[in-house]
């Protein structure tokens, strides 16, 4: 800890500290989630609350909003990429703040540790004991800015904690908080000096999106707001965590029919057997992009998923984890190309 | 992945524009034999095999891309191997429009080709290259002519469509029309018409165009909806260069003099036997062949019922050419003393004289009644005017009838049958040596010789059995334009086994058979005595030209019989030898009885000559021989029209099964069965979600009520399949009212046609079927 300062790992709470867990079996907003009754779990519009909020600060970009929220309700991890000063970040402190639960955001620098990122046991002189300092990722939402940037073991570090929502310290497992989602941004441009993700880390995030550039009204709207007052700041919460914790229960109890699951089976089997592709998708891109699906259905206030919410998801959470044989590349064919080719050859029940 | 690779193939097919443009240019290819033939009925059955060719390729071609569509692997691993099956199935039917055109009679329902009726057109192919060597320019249209005209243009449409369609090379195809276009050049004498090559080119505009748009089309700029115009100004511009290089190329390519098929088409010809250039034959039967009949004679005779008007008298037969006529004894001129051909003293006769006015007549020979006595051509030198006494013939040296006037006075033999049955046989007579020669005769005309006669039986005897085998109608003997298709190699043996044809071949068979009873006989040919006109005068017309019979009689002469059953009106009565059918006076001889023979040839009245062409529908005959051949035909045609209207039956079926059920994954794929069936373009993988999208997109301009009903019914089929079990909706009236609204919105969006089609040829069972046959059919390893 001695070498880093509080400017790398920067504590953004609107509410205090954040909350702590350091017992795995004392997740009493959890299991409050899973008792509850779904009677009140509107998500549809709830959900629309929340996108009409994160809307007002990210303007124009309705579809990267919606991509954002179905990550957050499928308790995935999103990966922003995209040219600096297109909003990443704002999309992600906007996230942050809507859903009223802690965030901290971690600027990643080649000299961050991986405890920097985790936390470390320290000497408590008066107490006499080794007391743990949490670290960045104990939050709600970590924005974790330029991912690139940081070692490679950093990288692990988080993409560890990213997977197993927990952090392991001397022998000791700390539950991190719920809801948890780490929206890491990553500049394609400038590569020097930087590690970018291998293929098994990129696997960890549910779905990756660039931002792209705000169309002329918005942008023209942008200016003209921004001059005066900074959106972010004007932002209320809309929903609180425990409130999250709800809405994501009632996604994992959305209605998943058997042909819907061969669906997705055979849509991720068709990466593995295209001739483009040199890495198909894992069977956890499956699993991803059914709860993907699941969330983009249950935003639609349905109450099970149909193909239509598979389609939609397939580009943002598949296209990422693909890697493109050198032929199909040479021919400037890129991963969305590929997946969406595949959406048009893959069999639909009940469709044609 | 394959649905991006199978684009390509199909953009570059060329579709069914090609192919019908192929068809069009080989028609007017065709269109340069016009000035090789007499006549224009051989353009019936050449259409047919080209349009059999042409539209036969596009379907064939079409209903392999919709079952390669249809399978659920995307080009399954038969569409290469099937797609050479498409000539194949273009040869097969040409077979079938041939079989059905020329040999119907032994085929399967006058339809399917039968190794019989192949052998029989296989025959008529050997008739047509005889006839090839034969025939000058311009040929009558005989049927082995005809037949071979229709298999090489078949086979020129095949080539012209095989570089057109699947090697996507229409301009090559050029070359057949060129082939087609020096058959004219190098047969037709003297000048080709503007026809032979104005056609051929106008065809080579077509081919290019074709060639144009598909070029267009396969690089993109035309995009696979190209109007029809594309590519019409380059076409033009190279369709006008070769019609400029058609009226120059002429000038360079040597024709040839003889003007000979067979110099044209590769055969070795010997030409006709007897003087081609004088034939009046030529003449006659181009006029014969006209569809009206041309008056020839206006003949004003001192009796009422004049008797038949002589030209000439054939008295050799051989069984290759028929009956024809050796030479002409030109020593004796009309201008002689005395009667010219005295009757012998015993015959009863009477005296006949009669004044002749040509009027389009232009032969050798002159008609005559018989036996003519003296005759005074006016207007022309006595000299010029030979009579040969022993076939009792006054023809024309180097000069012709054409615009005479004549008189004549002849003694009519009026024998009693008395006379007749008395007069003996007498072997001595050196006319029965003559006139009783005869080649070897098939087997089976000397058994029915034999049958029919006895020699203990006196000649007059001989002669009425063997009349009575062609006028009694318990014999079955008809009337026909032409005779059935030979199978035996003899034509005499193949009419007196198929019964059927006109007068030459009656008079050369019974000339025959009476010679092979021991009599001598010989065929004349000349005219029934024609009609009376307003002026009194009788008006001979091409329509009444005859063959019949002479029959010598020792001590009594020539005495005339004739076998033919002709129309009652020009019959001419012959108390010797009654017709058995004489009551029968309606029926035979719809059309120009014996116009319709169109005397090929006085001096050489061949059998074979018969079988001009005529169009199917016109051969009518007996009922009762035909009825056969018909019911076949007419259950044949009802089992196609079975198999034909499966496809209507069975998707109604599944319609109403549909409905039936009312759930909603059945009416969803009762709606996409519509879409099919309507050829309405859907993409091929979707969801119902989107599938209904589509659709609302296309019935939002007409049918707002529809589009509402389309989601109604792509929600109800999402909810049944992946909605939780506790929710999924059961059959609904509400949902099968729906369907019904988007039915009718999608056929009011259609076109006339597409209705139609969907509603008889439903694409949907064909789909269902390839999908069938896909599922049981090995698969093609897929690379992993």
């Amino acid at each position: 800890m001695s070498g880093v300062t509080e400017g790398t790992a920067e504590l953004r709470s609107d509410r205090g500290v954040a909350e702590l867990r350091s017992a795995p079996r004392h997740d009493t907003g959890q299991d409050a989630a899973a008792t509850q009754p779904e009677t009140d779990a509107d998500v549809a519009a709830e959900g629309a609350q929340l996108a009409e909020a994160i809307g007002r600060v990210v303007q124009g970009k309705p579809d990267v909003v919606r991509l954002a929220l179905v990550v957050l309700l499928a308790e995935g991890h999103l990966l922003i990429e995209d040219v600096p000063g297109v909003g990443k970040t704002t999309l992600a402190k906007a996230l942050a703040r809507t859903i009223d639960g802690t965030v901290r955001r971690i600027q990643f620098t080649p000299d961050l540790l991986p405890s920097d990122v985790t936390g470390v046991a320290v000497y408590d002189q008066e107490s006499r004991a080794f007391e743990f300092k949490p670290g960045a990722v104990f939050a709600n939402v970590v924005v974790a800015d330029e991912i690139n940037r940081a070692s490679p073991k950093t990288q692990s570090a988080l993409l560890e904690c990213m997977e197993e929502r927990q952090v392991t310290v001397d022998g000791v497992t700390y539950e991190l908080a719920r809801p948890f989602m780490v929206v890491a941004t990553q500049n394609p441009l400038e590569m020097e000096g930087t590690y970018p993700l291998p293929e098994a880390q990129r696997d960890r995030f549910t779905a990756r999106v660039s931002m792209g550039y705000p169309d002329r009204e918005a942008e023209l709207a942008m200016l003209g707001g921004r001059a005066t007052v900074d959106p972010l700041t004007a932002l209320t919460p809309v929903l609180d965590a425990a409130r999250v914790r709800t809405l994501v229960a009632a996604v994992g109890r959305l209605h998943v029919a058997e042909p819907l699951r061969q669906y997705v089976v055979s849509l991720v089997e068709a990466t593995r057997r295209s001739p483009d592709l040199r890495l198909g998708a894992s069977p956890r891109a499956g699993l991803q992009l059914l709860r993907a699906a699941r969330a983009t259905a249950a935003l639609a206030g349905r109450d099970h998923v149909l193909p239509d919410d598979v389609q939609a998801m397939a580009v943002p959470v598949l296209a990422h984890r693909l890697l493109l044989t050198p032929d199909a590349a040479l021919a400037r064919r890129d991963a969305q190309r590929v997946v969406t080719d595949l959406l048009t050859t893959v069999p639909v029940h009940g469709g044609r | 992945m394959s649905g991006q690779v199978d684009e390509l193939p199909r953009a570059t097919r060329g579709g069914p524009g090609t192919g019908i443009a192929v068809a069009v240019a080989v028609l007017l290819g065709a269109l340069a034999l016009d000035p090789v033939f007499a006549a224009r009925t051989w353009l019936l059955p050449v259409t047919m095999v080209v349009a059999a060719v042409g539209l036969g390729g596009v379907a064939l071609r079409a209903l392999l891309d919709r079952l390669v569509d249809a399978a659920e692997d995307d080009g399954p691993w038969w569409s290469g191997p099937a797609r050479l099956a498409v000539p194949l199935g273009q040869v097969a039917l040409v077979l079938v429009v041939l079989t059905v055109v020329f040999t119907p009679d032994r085929a399967w329902a006058g339809v399917l080709p039968t190794l019989d009726s192949l052998t029989d057109l296989a025959g008529l192919l050997g008739d047509g290259t005889a006839e090839i060597r034969e025939q000058a320019t311009p040929a009558l249209p005989l049927t082995g002519l005809v037949a071979l005209t229709t298999v090489f243009v078949a086979l020129i449409a095949l080539a012209v469509d095989l570089l057109a369609v699947p090697a996507r090379q229409p301009a090559l195809g050029g070359l057949g029309l060129l082939v087609l276009y020096c058959v004219p050049v190098s047969t037709v004498t003297g000048e080709v018409a503007l026809i032979s090559f104005a056609a051929p080119a106008a065809g080579f505009a077509v081919l290019l165009w074709a060639d144009q748009r598909a070029r267009l089309v396969g690089s993109g700029r035309g995009g696979s909806g190209s109007p029809m115009g594309t590519g019409t100004l380059p076409a033009l511009r190279t369709g006008l260069v070769a019609l400029v290089a058609g009226l120059l190329l002429p000038a360079f390519v040597p024709t040839l003099a003889e003007g000979s098929l067979a110099a044209g088409w590769g055969g070795a010809g010997t030409g006709n036997g007897v003087g081609t250039s004088l034939d009046p034959v030529a003449e006659m039967a181009g006029q014969l062949s006209l569809p009206e009949p041309i008056d020839l004679l206006a003949v004003d005779a001192s009796v009422a019922d004049p008797g038949y008007l002589r030209s000439v008298s054939l008295d050799e037969y051989s069984g290759d050419v028929g009956w024809r006529m050796t030479n002409l004894d030109g020593q004796a001129s009309i201008a002689a003393d005395g009667p010219l051909a005295p009757l012998l003293d015993r015959q009863s006769s009477r005296e006949v004289t009669a004044r002749v006015t040509v009027l389009s007549h232009d032969d050798r020979f002159l008609p005559l009644f018989d036996s003519p006595l003296s005759v005074q051509v006016l207007g022309s030198e006595d000299e010029d005017w030979r009579f040969d006494p022993a076939a009792r013939t006054v023809f024309g040296r180097d000069v012709t009838t054409g615009g005479l006037a004549y008189r004549f006075t002849s003694r009519q033999p009026q024998p009693s049958a008395a006379e007749l049955a008395a007069a003996p046989q007498d072997p001595g007579d050196p006319m029965v040596e003559r006139y009783t020669a005869l080649p070897e005769l098939d087997p089976s005309v000397v058994a029915l010789s034999d049958q029919l006669t006895d020699p203990a039986q006196s000649p007059y005897e001989r002669v009425r059995a063997v009349l009575g085998l062609f006028t009694d109608p318990a014999n079955g003997f008809t009337y026909s334009l032409s005779t059935g298709p030979g199978t035996t190699g003899d034509d005499l043996a193949d009419f007196l086994r198929l019964k059927r044809g006109y007068c030459e071949q009656y008079a050369g068979a019974m000339a025959v058979l009476v010679r092979a009873a021991g009599v001598p006989a010989r065929v004349v040919l000349g005219y029934t005595p024609g009609q009376v006109g307003e002026d009194g005068d009788r008006v001979v017309t091409t329509d009444d030209a005859h063959a019949w019979v002479e029959v010598w009689f020792a001590g009594l002469g020539w005495i005339p019989f004739d076998p033919t059953p002709i129309a009652a009106d020009r019959a001419v009565a012959l108390p010797w030898a009654p017709r058995t059918d004489e009551a029968d006076t309606s029926g035979p001889d719809p059309f120009t009885p014996g116009g319709a023979a169109p005397l090929p040839a006085p001096p050489a009245a061949e059998l074979d000559r018969d079988d001009q062409y005529v169009p199917p529908l016109a051969a009518q005959s007996a009922p009762e021989e035909q009825l056969r051949p018909w019911l076949l035909g007419a259950a044949g045609t009802l089992v196609v029209l079975a198999l034909a209207a499966l496809p209507f039956l069975l998707r109604r079926r599944q319609r109403a099964a549909r409905l039936a059920d009312g759930q909603p994954g059945a009416l969803w794929e009762e709606l996409l069965a519509t879409t099919v069936d309507l050829a309405v373009e859907l993409p091929g993988r979707s969801t119902a979600r989107q599938l209904a999208q589509q659709l609302a997109q296309r019935l939002a301009t007409t049918d707002p009520a529809a589009v509402a009903a389309v989601q109604v019914l792509a929600r109800a089929q999402e909810r049944s399949v992946y909605g939780p079990p506790a929710a999924r909706p059961s059959p609904d009236p509400a949902l099968t009212a729906a369907l019904a609204t988007v039915r009718r919105a999608l056929l009011r969006s259609s076109s006339r046609g597409e209705r139609v089609r969907a509603a008889l040829w439903p694409a949907s069972t064909l789909a269902t079927a390839a999908r069938w046959a896909a599922a049981r059919a090995p698969r093609r390893p897929r690379p992993a």
